[in-house]
């Protein structure tokens, strides 16, 4: 540590500080350009330059190191000059087009030139006059504004690492933008508009539409995937018009992906529901609250007076904690029925089970600050960048800064393979057994290993092309590295062995003593914004809130005592007994909560038919789906724009919503509708405003008490940074030697070796694997109706190995037909180097009938947790002549 | 996206490379030979070359234009068969460079940045060949044509409109020998290469062998603390403390030659390295013991292709004979030397940005500290040396550092190379021991001021240098010296300025230059040299206000106190020092709109020679936009 003086000031700072960090410590501001805390800095714009006292000299704060007793003046006669006369350069070819450009208002080129009245220009000169590049759908490059502080680049490289834009020519005459004079194609998240100064970089979806002080902001938590992102939602007159970060601020920092930052366009589009509709005849006919409820109830009596479990509920993993508690009380209380299944069911329940039967807790083990600790990450059947963006920002920072060796494991390519430091190719099929052949080989003593331990092996080897050497090297740096976590996503939790594959993990972390081990561990990305909070609050049959067991009597005795009424439903089910259920006649009613099943089977099954067979089918959703052909009511929800409420992000924490515009037109919330029932029923909620619920929720559960990290956050007076404080507030992680003890018990099962895990028999017949992925630019299905990501990705299309387009002479955007004998369907292709020979990707949002036909019509349950998870089927490929 | 990249596989479209990124420490180093190799197809570089050395280098295509487009000697537009670029700098610009230029631009029908229509030639700028003892020259491809005149450019246009060109079939010496008197660079006077075996005959890697047979590292570093010997690309910053810096560092280590010598009116280290190589060979193994480092680079400029052949025979003879290689002389001491060139950056020169360029990226100076001697090549330590200070080192190890120290004067030891040229009557290089008056360098070493002109005033290290006046003759020609008359003398770039000079005409040529060589990075230097080169711009087309004075002083001190390297604090230097000294001049500029010497054109559309900036538009021609985004 050593003391300097910031005007006078005396502050204690770190020797290797930066004059800017000292003053930061000191309470003083010193504003900035080019600076940015998450980038190395530049120290190209040298607007911080600060004077030292003893030697008169300027130097610039960002990139100068504290020394002992070092007397820093940071707004002295000289300093003041030279950021002067540093402005009246920029402002002598800056074109004055202020009233015109959307930055004008939060331009801290404007804001500064005002604190520092570099007003007069004392020579007239040409002021740049560069056509903009108007070629992107999403970005607006203005060279003649850009002050080439080149944050938007150092962004796109250092933070995002997608290098999507770059410095070109120099001198005088550098620009920024795309290479070759082409339209901007990135991974679009934005980043680069938000560091902007100035209106170099603009929106082009609102371009010319609000002037930024008229803009009121909503600070709020992003529910697309779990990364948790805080952002601001800004809005004029009720209507959301951008979204926008705060830098530092947040799991995420100030990063927002496409999704979070252009994706709410269809929130206030017309196709929105603003009324609640009934079923009259054969036609849904707009109808009122006071009328709909009172006729849902009654029919709802009917049904549930038969008896217990006579009523199913769906709940979308979207909603928050408290619409997700609202609707298990609803369920089990009310309905007196444990048939209640989310969106988990079709994979992420996967790794949420056996983690939670192992630990004791849906709290990670792990968080990203452990990603850049660790020395070994192995991602395994995820792509953290698509999947929970802000995971992908912290895995692609600990490989670059913090060197931490990757591991990744999977069929396909995708952005982070590139940086692995081993990408272990396994074929689709083999990512079970794969897993359970590095659980055995590491936590097995070679006397007591499973006796197929060797043949298995060898199978993954010749059968899943395996390279050994890179299978070694993993078992390795495993075995011998301090620090390492695991990422599981989407593939790996959709596979049919896939809760086995997580307990086999499982089973490894504790052989590797990483159960012990702070920052060690399993990361499962959740695929949608609160998949870990609605388990957690018991919206699915096998727990009730608190995660627990909802058939032992005492579990269910806790929560009677609770609610103060005896709890008397049945055994209950999730989605594959509630579809039994309906087919034997023994559920009469279904209430889904955003769900729509039927996208997620084959039309070729007998879903549609079975939910036919129900006396009462309500739908509550934003907008018509499928599912509201057959809905007897359709209700209009409230969107996560409108609600209030809390969401468990990837890493654990509990943030928080906030309604960034009233509801949309007649729209409730879930919770609302709930409420609404019950106390229409005769049994009215005691607390059921959201306030009352998230109170009820954080009294029982205090663990759930709201938490966040970096949630301070605040500017200069010259609308410069300064570094947001870290926070990181109630322990979102599992709490280890909790996990320690329950593991120690399961581990018992472990001791001896476990069944090996068959490699995956994928239905259909061809030489080709179709799988369904993740997109960046789409989360779930709603956002195919947002016009501003179908901009960045309209439609369907399949991914083709460049050897096998080759060999069957296909170009790319030719159409192929991809058929088995459960169906067919047509789509161009795009030819990548970055899915194996045999395989074809198709991004699953885009899961139009013909192309779910593919999959067989016999739903398939796979796993301890009977979970639907259509991920893979096999086709024949042929060229469309 | 960009779904290659991701995968880092390489397409089935190979491009047929003889892959020049195998041999380098890391692919992104690839970038700058890869981008080469392609100009050498075409003369310019096509979208799927960038594409195909993104993959080679783990690039980006972004990254890849983003470097390309920083260096002069890349282009991305359809080109001509053969590219020609005249200097346009001083001291060229000066010696009758203007007038070529003008009768080159109208033989061809075309100006900078034009092809002409048969397809044969481009014109692209060049600043500084270093040929500038005998300018004006241009180049044309890799060959260099020395003192040509509007009366001899149709023959040499003429020789590559022929079908089979045969130019520049053997690399030797370009140019005339050293003049005068030498001391410690006796090679230099002869008119050919002294390859390998004479090298030897003279004594060659004698130094070497006493060195690892008989010296320890610190030894050396010793020897040369002792000669008292500094940095000749200007800094003086002694060598001796400099190795020591890499030396104290454990693990790997670098020593990277500086053959980036770009300074108007500078051409002496492209004398060492054509005349002498080996001495620059010898000098970085040595230097390389001295830091216990394994590897070294020669960081040579592109606008020096006769250099580049002739070191790399130098370096296979040097290879050949054990003095490069594993076990150096029967020694534990494994060293090699790989050249890696620039394409036309002046800023290059400045050791930071050397490194980055050298490491393949845009050349842009670092921020200082950490120091390049703590923090260089691949963030390891690295003696980033000028070529003549390398060369030295031989016979300083051999003679020793008390012989060198005795060569100079009290403040600085030993001897330096002078550039000497402009209006000059011998201009050429000269061995000159420190502490001569330069006043003898000038009317004696240099014959004085021809035509019966008068001196008017001396760039003592080009672009970077204040000026001198004739009452400066007198002072001592060392560092401190210089100093103390207000100016520096740097590389010891001599462009002497006789009374025909317009001294405003100088600052403008000057200041196109560093506008022309900012690197961009920080504002200062980047809008800094775009104002200062506006305002002069003005002044010469007689538009200039006396306001503009104040405003010019204000810029040069502000660039001068603000930008982040040597470029930007010196950029100022002719400009300021000019109107300083010749104030009369500039007010007749400005009040009277009259140019005194009737050098500046002085109406507003006067000719121009050439714009000044560069293109941002790179499109070629016949892409349509939207198309080709993938190579597919």
């Amino acid at each position: 540590m050593v003391k300097v003086f910031v005007n006078g000031v005396e502050v204690e700072v770190d020797a290797t500080s930066t004059i800017l960090k000292a003053a930061e410590k000191a309470g003083v501001a010193i504003p900035t350009f080019c600076y940015h805390p998450r980038m190395d800095p530049a120290g190209s714009c040298r607007i911080c330059a600060v004077e030292l006292e003893d030697s008169k000299r300027v130097v610039m704060s960002c990139v100068t190191p504290v020394a002992e007793g070092m007397r820093i003046l940071t707004e002295s006669a000289k300093v003041a000059d030279a950021r002067k006369t540093n402005l009246e350069l920029l402002l002598l070819h800056h074109p004055l087009d202020c009233p015109v450009c959307d930055c004008g208002g939060e331009c801290p080129l404007q804001n500064m030139s005002f604190a520092y009245g570099a007003s007069d220009s004392r020579f007239e000169s040409h002021r740049n006059d560069e056509v903009e590049d108007l070629k992107s759908d999403v970005l607006v490059f203005n060279s003649n504004r850009c002050i080439l502080c080149g944050k938007c680049v150092r962004i796109c490289d250092e933070v995002q690492d997608v290098h999507a834009i770059g410095f070109i020519n120099r001198g005088f005459d550098t620009v920024i933008g795309p290479p070759l004079g082409k339209k901007l194609d990135c991974e679009f998240c934005g980043d680069c508009l938000e560091v902007c100064p100035t209106g170099a970089i603009t929106d082009k979806f609102v371009r010319y539409q609000y002037r930024p002080w008229q803009l009121e902001k909503t600070k709020t938590t992003c529910t697309y995937c779990a990364s948790g992102c805080q952002m601001n939602v800004e809005t004029e007159k009720e209507a959301i018009i951008r979204v926008t970060s705060s830098e530092g601020e947040g799991p995420n920092e100030g990063s927002i992906c496409a999704i979070g930052r252009f994706g709410f366009s269809h929130v206030q589009s017309t196709e929105r529901l603003d009324k609640p509709y009934a079923r009259s005849f054969s036609r849904l006919v707009p109808t009122e609250w006071d009328s709909v409820i009172p006729e849902i109830a009654e029919r709802i009596r009917k049904i549930a007076g038969t008896g217990p479990d006579r009523i199913a509920t769906l709940v979308s993993p979207r909603i928050t904690l408290e619409d997700a508690y609202l609707i298990q009380g609803f369920t089990r209380r009310v309905l007196r029925s444990n048939f209640i299944d989310s969106g988990a069911r079709y994979g992420f329940m996967n790794a949420a089970f056996p983690i939670a039967r192992a630990t004791g807790t849906l709290r990670p083990m792990v968080d990203h600050q452990d990603l850049l600790k660790a020395k070994v990450i192995l991602v395994i059947g995820a792509d953290p960048t698509a999947e929970s963006n802000i995971t992908g920002l912290f895995l692609k920072r600990a490989i670059r800064k913090e060197k931490a060796r990757m591991y990744y494991v999977g069929s396909e390519s995708v952005s982070i393979t590139a940086r692995a430091k081993e990408h272990i190719r396994v074929l689709p099929g083999g990512e079970g057994l794969f897993a359970w052949v590095l659980s055995e080989e590491i936590a097995g003593e070679e006397s007591s290993r499973h006796p197929e331990f060797l043949a298995k092996k060898e199978d993954l080897f010749k059968s899943f092309n395996v390279d050994p050497q890179a299978y070694t090297k993993l078992v390795q740096d495993l075995r011998e590295s301090p620090t390492g976590v695991i990422i599981t996503g989407r593939v790996f939790h959709r596979i049919q062995s896939a809760s086995d594959a997580m307990e086999s993990l499982l089973r490894m972390t504790n052989a590797l003593g990483w159960v012990e081990k702070e920052g060690c561990g399993i990361l499962p990305l959740p695929e949608v914004g609160n998949d870990l909070g609605v388990l957690m609050m018991g919206a699915t049959h096998e727990w009730l809130p608190g995660l627990l067991d909802s058939q032992d009597p005492e579990n269910k005795k806790k929560w009677e005592a609770t609610w103060g009424e005896p709890l008397s439903y049945g055994k209950g089910g999730g989605l594959k007994e509630i579809l039994e259920g309906i087919k034997s006649g023994a559920i009469k009613g279904l209430i889904s909560f955003g769900e729509n099943p039927l996208t997620h089977f084959s039309p070729n099954s007998e879903v549609r038919e079975i939910l036919s067979k129900l006396d009462l089918l309500v739908s509550v959703d934003l907008f018509q789906t499928s599912l509201s052909d057959q809905a007897h009511f359709l209700l209009p929800a409230a969107s996560s724009y409108e609600r209030s409420g809390h969401v468990v992000s990837v890493e654990g924490f509990v943030q928080a919503l906030n309604p960034a515009m009233t509801y949309w037109g007649e729209s409730l919330t879930d919770g609302e509708i709930v409420s609404r029932l019950a106390e229409c029923m005769g049994v009215p909620f005691a607390t059921r405003s959201t306030g009352e619920v998230s109170k009820e929720i954080f009294t029982l559960m205090p663990d759930l008490s709201p938490s966040t990290r970096n949630g301070d956050h605040f500017m200069g007076p010259t609308g410069n940074l300064i570094l947001p404080t870290i926070v990181n507030q109630p322990p979102h992680k599992a709490d280890r030697k909790t996990v320690m003890k329950r593991m120690a018990s399961r581990a018992e099962n472990w001791k001896s070796a476990i069944t090996p895990i068959q490699p995956e028999i994928i239905s259909g017949e061809g030489d080709f694997v179709f799988a369904l992925n993740k997109s960046l630019f789409h989360s779930g299905k709603m956002t195919l109706l947002d016009p501003s990501l179908m901009k960045m990705e309209s439609s369907a299309f399949v991914r083709i190995n460049r050897q096998t387009a080759k060999k069957l002479k296909i170009k790319k955007n030719e159409n192929v037909l991809i058929e088995n004998s459960y169906g067919s369907c047509i789509l161009p292709v795009e030819l990548t180097s970055g899915v194996t020979e045999n395989e074809l990707q198709v991004p699953y949002h885009f899961d139009s009938p013909d192309l779910m036909g593919l999959f067989p019509g016999e739903i398939n349950y796979s796993g301890t947790c009977s979970t639907v998870t259509m991920l893979r089927t096999r086709v024949t490929l042929k060229k469309i002549e | 996206m960009d779904s290659d990249r991701a995968s880092g596989d390489l397409s089935d479209k190979e491009i047929a490379y003889s892959d020049p990124s195998a041999s380098w420490e890391r692919p992104e180093q690839a970038v700058l030979p890869l981008l080469h190799e392609a100009m050498s197809r075409a003369n310019y570089i096509r979208e799927e070359e960038v594409r195909e050395i993104a993959r080679k280098t783990s690039l980006s295509p972004s990254d890849v234009l983003g470097i390309g487009t920083f260096y002069q000697f890349f282009s991305f537009h359809p080109s001509g068969s053969h590219v020609i670029r005249p200097c346009l700098t001083n001291p060229c610009l000066n010696n009758g460079g203007k007038k070529l230029f003008r009768s080159l631009s109208k033989q061809l029908g075309i100006g900078i940045e034009e092809t002409t229509s048969d397809g044969l030639f481009t014109l692209r700028p060049a600043q500084c060949l270093g040929q500038c003892a005998e300018g004006p020259s241009l180049m044309i491809d890799e060959d260099v044509y020395l003192n040509v005149t509007p009366e001899s450019l149709p023959e040499i246009l003429s020789r590559y409109r022929s079908t089979s060109p045969t130019i520049c079939p053997v690399p030797s010496p370009i140019g005339e020998p050293i003049r005068g008197k030498t001391v410690v660079f006796n090679a230099l006077s002869s008119p050919v290469t002294l390859e390998m075996d004479a090298y030897l005959e003279k004594g060659g890697y004698n130094a070497l062998k006493k060195a690892l047979s008989s010296m320890s590292p610190d030894a050396v570093i010793d020897e040369i603390r002792l000669s008292g010997l500094g940095g000749r690309g200007g800094a003086d910053y002694s060598t001796g403390a400099k190795l020591s810096a890499v030396k104290k560092h454990d693990g790997i280590k670098y020593v990277v030659a500086n053959a980036d010598e770009g300074e108007p009116g500078t051409f002496k280290d492209r004398y060492i390295m054509e005349r002498d190589p080996h001495s620059l060979i010898e000098g970085m193994i040595l230097a390389g013991y001295a830091v216990g480092a394994n590897l070294g680079y020669i960081y040579l400029r592109a606008e020096y292709p006769g250099s580049w052949r002739i070191l790399e025979k130098a370096l296979s003879e040097a290879r050949q004979r054990g003095f490069l290689g594993k076990g150096i002389m029967g020694s534990g001491f494994s060293y090699d030397i790989r050249l890696y060139r620039g394409a036309g950056a002046y800023i290059c020169g400045e050791e930071s940005s050397l490194i980055n360029s050298l490491e393949g990226r845009r050349g842009l100076p670092r921020n200082k500290p950490p120091r390049i001697t703590d923090v260089g090549l691949w963030g390891r330590p690295t003696d980033v040396q000028n070529v003549e200070t390398l060369a030295n080192l031989p016979p300083i190890i051999l003679k020793g550092g008390e012989w060198y120290r005795s060569l100079g004067d009290e403040a600085t030891p030993g001897t330096k190379l002078f550039c000497l040229s402009g209006h000059i009557a011998k201009p050429g290089l000269y061995e000159v021991p420190f502490g001569m008056s330069l006043r003898e360098v000038i009317m004696v070493l240099g014959g004085g001021i021809p035509n019966g002109r008068k001196l008017k005033a001396i760039l003592p290290a080009g672009s970077a240098s204040r000026l001198l006046l004739p009452e400066h003759l007198d002072i001592s020609l060392d560092y401190p010296s210089v100093t103390l008359a207000g100016s520096f003398l740097g590389s010891a770039s001599v462009i002497v300025l006789d009374d025909s000079t317009c001294m405003v005409d100088l600052a403008y040529w000057m200041s196109a230059f560093s506008h022309h060589e900012s690197c961009g990075q920080c504002t200062p230097c980047r809008d800094g040299t775009e104002d200062c080169y506006e305002i002069l711009d003005q002044i010469v087309h007689g538009q200039g206000k006396p306001g503009m004075f104040d405003l010019l002083s204000s810029i040069g001190s502000y660039m001068m106190e603000s930008s982040i390297c040597g470029l930007g604090k010196s950029a100022p230097s002719v400009p300021l020092s000019s109107l300083e000294y010749f104030r009369d001049e500039w007010m007749s500029h400005v009040e009277k709109h009259v140019c005194p010497a009737g050098v500046c054109p002085m109406v507003p559309d006067g000719d121009r020679l050439f714009s000044i900036r560069r293109s941002s538009e790179w499109i070629p021609e016949g892409i349509v936009e939207g198309e080709g985004q993938d190579e597919d």
